[in-house]
């Protein structure tokens, strides 16, 4: 019976909104979950530019509409509007983008804003518009740095010395944490936790709210301030939604996504601090290691990309010239 | 196993006979090759601390790629399943009709599935996945194999008599013509795609369609009507729906449980057990449910459970001059109850779909199925005769090596239960382990299993997971299209509010008498992927513990996939007890009435689920 009466409840919405599909990866939590977050600000300044009659934005939490590399193709295509994620998942689109995800290239995500500011960005935005349909509205943080919790402390190379840690299923960042000294493990997000309570798994790298949110502190007690990537949150655009909408609607909309942005990014650098807190709370111990011997090791990742992808010199330049 | 049969001819004459073996063949060489994918990568980390990249990629395409020329074998040899009742009261000229328009929409759903998928493959040629393979591979492989289920089915359609042909094909072009006709003449009062879809989905199903073609069929019909969505979309979900290296457990433990009737364990147990308790009052019905206990504690499915354990004791009641219809019954039964025994196909669904932990969830079932399990034993001894003198008489095939097999059945459960516990591998990654185990026992100490048989096991087990996945692939391309419409929130919603002001119970009340209702018109995975992430979130936020719900929404279901008069579970079971649905009806009611009672204990006394998970830090 439900069946049948949905289409009722649905029909309700005005035929007059333009409606938007907006897609995060992560589960609908306003404070840990940097997609719920980002959605939120972008409803309060779509009403703050006046426009919250015209835009309807619905957000689909949790994978809802799939995993994160079809959610990509579906942007794409033009099913889904607007997506919020790392910047990893369009690198499987379009290679270049990878270079965010390289070790140690950034130094925090204050110098990440100067640096994208000076324009390093723009080489990889047009990349992803041309060979995918793909704008990148505005970038954010996600929320903390990548660092290592394992079960033993970890302070330098040898410490991490063929430790089995789960990494993202990514070649860039797999190859970071194999260069950082460990036997890095892609592993699928659902089976961290009981891989680690087993002992298949010596530990992982991922932000504070993420290892917070998850309950990681319950099986592995040692989080290491590795902080080897600093990979920036994209708000992913479709090119055929951006097309669609007449300009005057679409400069007002891209205004309201960007100020989101910005007021995601304070939000995140507030957030990690919090769950930093939380997991010490939580009976962790956070170790400070000798990042420059583990930045040492990874430096000829970005040397050996460079000579695949020449275009990602520019980048990665400018990127290194920007002071924090 | 067919229930609505559409195929009319046999699978031996069929002009597309040497297409048939090559889609087992590449059907059961991409499950084997799975599974060496599987082991290597495990011992490589383990042993040589060197985890294999790919591993989980290949894993999963390798999956997919089976499943879908599984799902083709299975079409070929009409062992798809769908509701039989509603067509089985037509007349014939009429129900002729009606499965020849079956046949016509299997032909053009396959259809469209094989081009969407090419098509999908060709779009993301360039792109890559996680370990940065290329994404395509998984799309070309799914389309290939469509492909076959297309010609199967085109195949299916051309042997039905020619009148009948002609009528399907007429009948179908009328309604899709009036419906244009329709749209093109008052487009204003045509109902949304949302009823269109509806509409469509419920007429094919209790026309007779098989599960996961009417469920396929819905998402097209509203993909067709609603028209801005791209037709890949359909595919890109069908091939995401099973595209999880969680659900490998799947296939890895049908294997188990053919492999485990192939290699001498499932006589052997079972025999112990007629030794053991057999003699006893109910003696028969006893070994009966404590049959269905162990092999669903090692097995993943419930349909070889229930092979394997009817084939043994369902001749045995005969013999014992038992009312078969009474054992069939009791056989059904004992398959709901070992619905929460891990390990278990749809509490893996669930927990992959709702995003539970799957080993909590195994852990959550154990009690519940404990209890169900004594109730049925208790039944069985109250109401139960001693066995006739005449039994012992029988003549008892001998059986070598008895108490090896047991004990080799129980290092099996043995290695599942605490394989994990080790740190040797995920759970996932165990089922693979356990196929292997059953491979080594089964030809190196009974020597039972040659390379023929092992073939066979492999050939069965693709196409049986293919049959299953299929159904979880078109469910998922529906729940997207659901998901779209955002029907599950507002489900939710209304939900919350009838709970809200009536109380917890209500609403798992509610969650009961759905998955009961849906459970019996779907078959069970497609009811759980569809409902699981539409209920959970609710029966959370009303302080429900998610691992406890979880168990009461799998139970339910498994009383609607056996409850007459359209469970297909209990059609199944007759087939393999050679017994009229009409002989099982009384007894049934009775057993799945002692069950419910049980369910309603299992649902209002939280403890019995969750004790256990709690206590081992779930
Ligand atoms: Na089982
Ligand atoms: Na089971």
């Amino acid at each position: 019976a439900w069946l049948a009466a949905a289409p009722a409840i649905i029909g309700r919405a005005e035929a007059a909104a333009m409606k938007m599909r907006c897609s995060s990866s992560l589960p609908n939590d306003p404070k840990y979950a940097n997609g719920r977050v980002y959605y939120d600000n972008l409803v309060k300044s779509l009403k703050a530019n006046g426009l919250g009659e015209q835009i309807e934005v619905t957000f689909f939490p949790d994978n809802q509409l799939g995993q994160e590399i079809d959610v990509i193709n579906s942007v794409k295509l033009g099913v889904i509007d607007l997506m919020v994620s790392g910047s990893s998942i369009s690198a499987n689109l379009v290679p270049l983008v990878g270079t965010f995800d390289l070790g140690y290239l950034f130094t925090s995500y204050q110098q990440q804003t100067k640096a994208f500011d000076a324009g390093a960005a723009k080489p990889i935005e047009d990349a992803l518009l041309k060979g995918a349909g793909i704008h990148i509205i505005a970038w954010a943080y996600n929320f903390g740095a990548r660092s290592v919790l394992a079960k033993k402390p970890v302070k330098t190379p040898e410490d991490l010395a063929g430790l089995k840690i789960r990494t993202l299923p990514n070649p860039i960042i797999t190859e970071c944490l194999r260069l950082m000294g460990a036997a890095a493990t892609p592993l699928a997000f659902g089976e961290i936790y009981t891989a680690l309570q087993a002992g298949v798994l010596d530990g992982l790298e991922h932000d504070p709210p993420t290892i917070m949110a998850s309950k990681f502190y319950e099986t592995a007690k040692h989080y290491a301030l590795t902080q080897h990537i600093f990979s920036p949150l994209a708000v992913y655009f479709s090119d055929t939604t951006f097309n669609r909408m007449a300009p005057k609607l679409r400069d007002g909309f891209l205004d309201a996504a960007k100020t989101a942005a910005t007021d995601t990014r304070a939000h995140g650098l507030a957030v990690e601090k919090e769950a930093l807190a939380s997991l010490v709370e939580k009976g962790i111990t956070v170790v400070e290691c000798d990042k420059e011997a583990f930045r040492k090791r990874v430096l000829p990742q970005t040397d050996n990309f460079i000579k695949a992808r020449p275009e990602a010199k520019a980048v990665v330049d400018l990127i290194r010239a920007t002071q924090a | 196993m067919s229930v609505a049969a559409i195929a009319t001819r046999s699978s031996t004459d069929r002009i597309t006979a040497p297409l048939l073996a090559i889609s087992d063949a590449i059907a059961a060489i991409l499950l084997a090759a799975d599974l060496v994918v599987v082991c290597v990568s495990v011992l490589a980390r383990f042993l040589f601390n060197a985890p294999v990249e790919w591993s989980d990629d290949v894993a999963r395409g390798l999956m997919v790629g089976s499943s879908f020329f599984g799902a083709a074998s299975a079409l070929a040899r009409s062992e798809n399943l769908g509701v039989a009742f509603f067509v089985n009261m037509l007349p014939p000229g009429v129900r002729r009709v009606v499965d020849a328009v079956g046949a016509l929409l299997v032909t053009i759903i396959a259809g469209t599935v094989a081009f969407n998928a090419i098509k999908m493959g060709w779009l993301t040629t360039g792109q890559t996945s996680g370990s940065g393979l290329p994404l395509e591979w998984t799309f070309y492989p799914m389309g290939v194999g469509a492909t076959f289920m297309t010609i199967f089915a085109f195949e299916t359609l051309c042997g039905r008599p020619l009148r009948d042909m002609v009528a399907g094909i007429v009948v179908t072009a009328v309604i899709a013509g009036l419906y244009l006709a329709w749209d093109a003449l008052a487009p204003s009062s045509v109902p949304s795609s949302q009823t269109l879809m509806l509409i469509g989905f419920f007429l094919t199903l209790f026309g007779g369609l098989p599960i996961g073609f009417a469920l396929a069929l819905a998402a097209l019909i509203f993909i067709w009507v609603e028209g801005t969505l791209p037709g890949v979309i359909f595919a890109q979900q069908m091939a995401r729906g099973i595209d999880n290296f969680v659900l490998l457990a799947i296939p890895f433990f049908i294997l188990v449980g053919y492999l485990m009737e192939a290699n001498g364990m499932s006589v052997r147990l079972i025999e112990l057990l007629q030794r053991a308790v057999g003699r006893m009052r109910g003696g028969l019905n006893v070994v009966m449910v404590m049959s269905m206990v162990l092999f669903s504690g090692i097995s993943g499915s419930k349909m070889a459970d229930v092979a394997a354990v009817g084939s043994v004791l369902i001749p045995a009641a005969r013999r014992s001059r038992q009312n078969p219809g009474g054992a069939v019954a009791l056989l059904a039964a004992s398959a709901v109850m070992a619905e929460t025994i891990p390990p278990c196909i749809n509490l893996i669904i669930l927990g992959f779909v709702a995003n539970l932990s799957i080993g909590g969830l195994f852990v959550a079932g154990m009690l519940p199925a404990a209890l169900m399990a004594l109730a049925l034993i208790a039944v069985s001894i109250i109401f139960g005769k001693r066995p006739a003198a005449n039994v012992e008489a029988e003549p008892r095939a001998a059986v070598s090596g008895l108490w090896t097999g047991a004990i080799a059945s129980f290092g099996l459960i043995f290695m599942i239960f605490f394989g994990f516990k080790s740190g040797f591998a995920t759970a996932t990654e165990i089922s693979a382990f356990a196929a292997v185990y059953a491979i080594a026992v089964g030809s190196l100490l009974f020597r039972e299993l040659g390379v023929k048989s092992l073939a066979h096991c492999f050939v069965q087990s693709a196409v049986r997971s293919g049959l299953v996945l299929f159904i979880v692939a078109a469910a998922q391309s529906l729940a997207f299209i659901l998901t779209l419409q955002q029907v599950p929130h507002a489900v939710g919603e209304l939900m919350l509010a009838i709970s809200g002001s009536h109380g917890v119970w209500l609403f798992m009340l509610l969650s009961i008498l759905v998955l009961v209702v849906m459970g019996s018109v779907l078959e069970g995975a497609a009811a759980l992927i569809i409902f699981g992430p539409l209920l959970l979130p609710v029966a959370v936020k009303l302080g429900i513990d998610p691992l406890h719900f979880g168990v009461v929404l799998v139970i339910a279901m498994g009383l609607g996939l056996f409850a007459p008069p359209l469970g297909l579970g209990l059609y199944g079971a007759c087939l393999i007890g050679n017994v009229p649905i009409e002989q099982t009806i009384k007894p049934i009611a009775g057993y799945l009435g002692l069950l419910l009672l049980c369910l309603l204990v299992i649902a209002f006394v939280p403890a019995i689920s969750t004790a256990l998970p709690h206590a081992l830090g779930y």
